[in-house]
């Protein structure tokens, strides 16, 4: 990964297109601007994290899988 | 009494007060406003989270308590006002409000918690956010059983 430390104002730019500026930092929160094309999705990764685990918990379990998961977390508690 | 067709349980009856509205459905399943939480004495400790829009959507949890009985909940002020509540207030589990972990259950790999997003609902408004907790420390994949000790019950 790169990484380049900025103060607050400063820009960074990805490309001919996309520009990172560092608007404010607190002492545990960097506000950031993005100004990039429309058609690029801007997603705060834990949103995304949230989103595929969902995707994979909604996986349908066969009635096997399902006893057999009941039977372990009862057993186990 | 109002009934929806699952995958999971065929034809379901369900009472009216028994209906969770989401707002903003859940990350990746945004249409899905409504769903039904659902015990049943044969899957304790699982609870099911049974979408009413779509048939085949219907999570597995358990209680976040369970799994980590020093959970603290942090909402983010967007999280509360979906909730009904002021931005600055401090959720305890318990009472009315409720707290579930989805569970995954890879084909391979341990079963695991997302203790990092956990379902919060407020049971007397009857609503509820799937609400991540952003700088918490929690994971999206807590794991919650081994692989042996699962694949050693079949």
């Amino acid at each position: 990964m790169l990484v380049i430390s900025r103060r607050s104002g400063e820009s960074i730019l990805i490309g001919d297109e996309i520009e990172l500026q560092v608007m404010d930092i607190s002492s545990s929160r960097v506000k950031i601007g993005i100004a990039a094309p429309r058609h690029l999705p801007i997603l705060r990764k834990e949103i995304k994290l949230a989103a595929q685990q969902n995707q994979e918990a909604s996986r349908s379990l066969s009635e096997e899988e399902l006893k057999n998961l009941i039977r372990s977390l009862q057993t186990q508690r | 009494m109002p009934q929806t067709q699952t995958v999971q349980f065929g034809l379901l009856e369900y009472p009216e007060e028994a209906v969770i509205e989401f707002p903003y459905g859940v990350p990746a399943f945004e249409s899905d406003t409504r769903f039904l939480v659902l015990h049943r004495p044969e899957a304790a400790p699982i609870i099911f989270l049974q979408s009413l829009i779509h048939a085949g959507l219907c999570f597995l949890t358990l209680p976040v308590l369970s799994i980590d009985p020093n959970y603290r909940l942090n909402l983010h002020p967007e999280y509360l006002e979906a909730l009904e509540l002021p931005p600055d207030t401090r959720l305890e589990i318990g009472g009315e409000i409720a707290c579930l972990a989805i569970l995954t259950i890879p084909p391979v790999g341990p079963l695991t918690a997302n203790l990092l997003a956990p379902v919060v609902i407020r049971t007397d408004i009857r609503r509820g956010v799937q609400a991540i907790q952003v700088d918490s420390g929690y994971s999206h994949q807590h794991p919650i059983l081994p692989e042996p000790e699962r694949s050693s019950c079949s």
